[in-house]
């Protein structure tokens, strides 16, 4: 083009808009103050002299000016660029924020972070706890019209921990609105640790934000911070319980000691011999009492193991002791026991009852290989009594096992009250606290 | 596509859609009204003020896999803060809006209803409502001033005029804004998105950014 086809020359493009204010004089005292929220910043607190300045004012106007006792240092410093689940944000605003709950103030901070592109988000911190906001745009559904329910977030149950009138207390730095120290919010806090659900309701709009916790060694390495990190105190109502983490693993330990214990007991199972040794028919008669009498010598073999006595006899609202003595031959050592077979039974008012039972079953362990008999030692109140005697070599045994889950048990139970302590320190904040164990105990106490 | 010439300033002036009546020379800032096959001057826009938005026109980008360009913007002051509505010109020739203020965006689009909405008066917050079947509830009303526009428009805005604006929020991330500037309603329905869905790009620079 030579400039005579067209027409109309086009005029020069407009001069590129002027560089974006960056800083400023407090009006209030002549600090010197920074905008690092570009053009969203609306406000901006000096930290010296306590103004907040409406910054898309000409004039640079003051909207107020606040008074505080306490200078707050911010853990991050404003300024601050730091790296947040792969997102690049920039510390440009600091408020603190209370609650009163039965006349107790908790104060906490806010950090407000800036991207140009994807806009605002916020740390919150309480005690060396941490949390990472955003407001969302999803809105929970109640689960009922109570405030105090359960709030659905994408599906997921948030249950009401807590709901409070907050108001600012100290604001340092930017902000997107015209922040003002008092300004204050209904909010209420739904948790699904390690998330946490707000809802922040003024006259004029209510504001969902979601919060995820996270560790302060994050932030502190997001940020490349050199200062030390404050400790955490209490649990937040946030934070993740450890012990859930947990959970999967001692699962899985435990699965694999009952397997183990599992195949031990199919071993048992497997190799016990299970041998009848012995067995005889024998009669009580009371002219033989304190009569003992001794049985053919039998063998048991193999390694050593348990051996098992099992008795029967014609008892019938009447009972027979035997006091009985498992002998070696050959060294003499004996295993001395006695036993009582009893049955009683009747009718009385209406209801038919019994107690005992005509059998019983004697277990010695690890007797080793040998020639051995028994002596037996009679003794009853009736005049005639039939019994017999049975004498088991190596008969597998369920005890191992069900000692081995007993233990096996204690674990579990350990973990759950750990968890359940943790959640009772987590709810005891809340609006909802959770009964003390202990509760349960003196309860228990006055039931009796 | 239809092109032109500023009559205030002989700029080219093109309107990309079909829809748009109104357009805002980008040198003399002249806002022109089109009508049949010229466009007639009804004096200049007012200057927009800067509000940090990362969108200018000739941005592109894609909403459910549709490729669209941004060929206009009105921009409303709200309590809150600086509002941008960007005007969307989809490759499917559709029109969108992108709704954008401090990193929340919003894609919408003009929505017929069968039955009328609620007059503004009757609206509080937090009531449920009921549009297209679908629930939303009322988070925020008030009047939205408009500051001015740029670009080419579906329909004209001037500097200072007041709107009566019902914002409603839906199931997850939908919404919805009752614009009561008009006689008849208009009812505008969409949904929340973050920034890297709409792959954006010929964005503004920030410094150090």
């Amino acid at each position: 083009m030579d400039g005579k086809s067209e027409a109309i020359i086009p005029p020069p493009l407009p001069t590129p808009t002027q560089p974006q204010v960056k800083a400023f004089q407090c009006p209030g005292c002549g600090g010197a103050l920074t905008i690092r929220g570009l053009e969203q910043t609306e406000s901006i607190a000096c930290g010296s002299c306590g103004s907040i300045i409406d910054i898309t004012d000409e004039n640079f106007r003051i909207i107020s000016t606040f008074q505080s006792r306490i200078k707050h240092q911010t853990l991050i410093p404003l300024g601050s660029r730091g790296k947040l689940r792969g997102e690049t944000f920039e510390v440009i605003g600091y408020l603190r924020r209370k609650i009163n709950v039965e006349g107790i103030d908790y104060e906490w901070s806010e950090y407000l972070l800036f991207n140009p592109y994807k806009g605002f988000r916020w740390l919150s911190e309480y005690n060396g706890h941490w949390n990472y906001i955003k407001s969302t745009s999803n809105t929970p559904k109640p689960q009922s019209s109570d405030s105090l329910s359960t709030v659905y977030y994408l599906g997921q149950p948030f249950p009401h921990f807590q709901t409070a009138a907050a108001q600012v207390s100290y604001v340092l730095g930017e902000f997107y609105w015209r922040v003002q120290v008092g300004e204050s919010s209904q909010v209420s806090d739904y948790i699904s640790p390690p998330l946490i659900l707000s809802r922040e309701c003024t006259e004029k709009e209510v504001v969902w934000s979601i919060g995820e916790y996270i560790e302060p060694k994050t932030l502190w390495e997001g940020f490349q911070l050199k200062t030390p990190i404050p400790p955490k105190i209490g649990i937040a109502p946030s934070q993740p319980s450890p012990l859930v983490a947990q959970a999967r693993g001692i699962w899985k330990i435990l699965l694999i000691f009952f397997l183990v214990a599992l195949f031990i007991q199919a071993l048992f199972l497997l190799f016990s011999a299970n041998k009848l040794v012995y067995q005889d028919q024998m009669a009580f008669h009371l002219a033989d009492k304190e009569k003992a009498r001794v049985t053919e010598v039998f063998e048991l073999t193999g390694r050593p193991s348990n051996v098992v006595i099992k008795s029967k006899a014609t008892v019938d609202n009447s009972w027979i002791y035997l006091n009985l003595a498992l002998i070696n031959e050959e060294t003499g050592n004996a295993y001395d026991f006695g036993r009582e077979i009893s049955y009683y039974h009747g009718y009385d008012g209406g209801e038919s009852w019994s107690e005992g039972g005509t059998s019983d079953e004697a277990v010695l362990s690890s007797v080793p290989p040998g020639r051995y008999y028994l002596r037996i030692e009679p003794d009853a109140a009736a005049s005639s009594i039939n019994y017999s005697i049975q004498v088991y070599r190596d008969v597998p045994s369920w005890s191992f096992f069900f000692m081995a889950m007993g233990g096996l048990a204690v674990y579990p139970l350990f973990y759950w009250w750990r968890r359940r302590t943790f959640e009772y320190y987590r709810w005891s904040e809340s609006d909802h606290p959770m009964k003390a164990l202990s509760s349960f105990v003196s309860k228990a106490d006055e039931d009796d | 596509m239809q092109t032109t010439n500023c009559p205030s300033c002989g700029a080219r002036i093109v309107f990309q859609s079909a829809a748009s009546i109104l357009a805002i020379c980008d040198y003399c800032k002249s806002t022109l009204v089109r009508r049949d096959l010229d466009v007639e001057n009804i004096g200049k826009m007012a200057e927009l003020q800067r509000d940090g938005s990362p969108l200018q026109l000739h941005a592109e980008g894609r909403y459910r896999q549709v490729h669209f360009a941004v060929v206009g913007r009105i921009q409303l002051r709200y309590e809150q803060g600086l509002w941008n509505e960007w005007y969307l010109l989809f490759d499917d020739m559709r029109g969108g809006w992108l709704g954008e203020a401090q990193g929340t965006y919003a894609v919408s689009f003009l929505t017929e209803l069968s039955e009328k909405p609620p007059a503004f008066q009757e609206l509080k917050v937090g009531q449920p409502l009921t549009l297209k079947g679908k629930l939303f509830e009322v988070r925020d009303l008030q009047a939205a001033l408009c500051i001015g526009g740029e670009g080419e428009l579906p329909f004209r805005v001037g500097p200072g005029y007041q709107a009566p604006v019902a914002d409603l929020l839906g199931n997850e991330s939908t919404f919805a804004t009752i614009d009561y500037s008009e006689e008849e309603p208009l009812v505008f329905m969409g949904e929340y998105v973050e920034f890297h869905q709409l792959q954006l790009s010929g964005l503004r620079e920030f410094d150090g950014w």
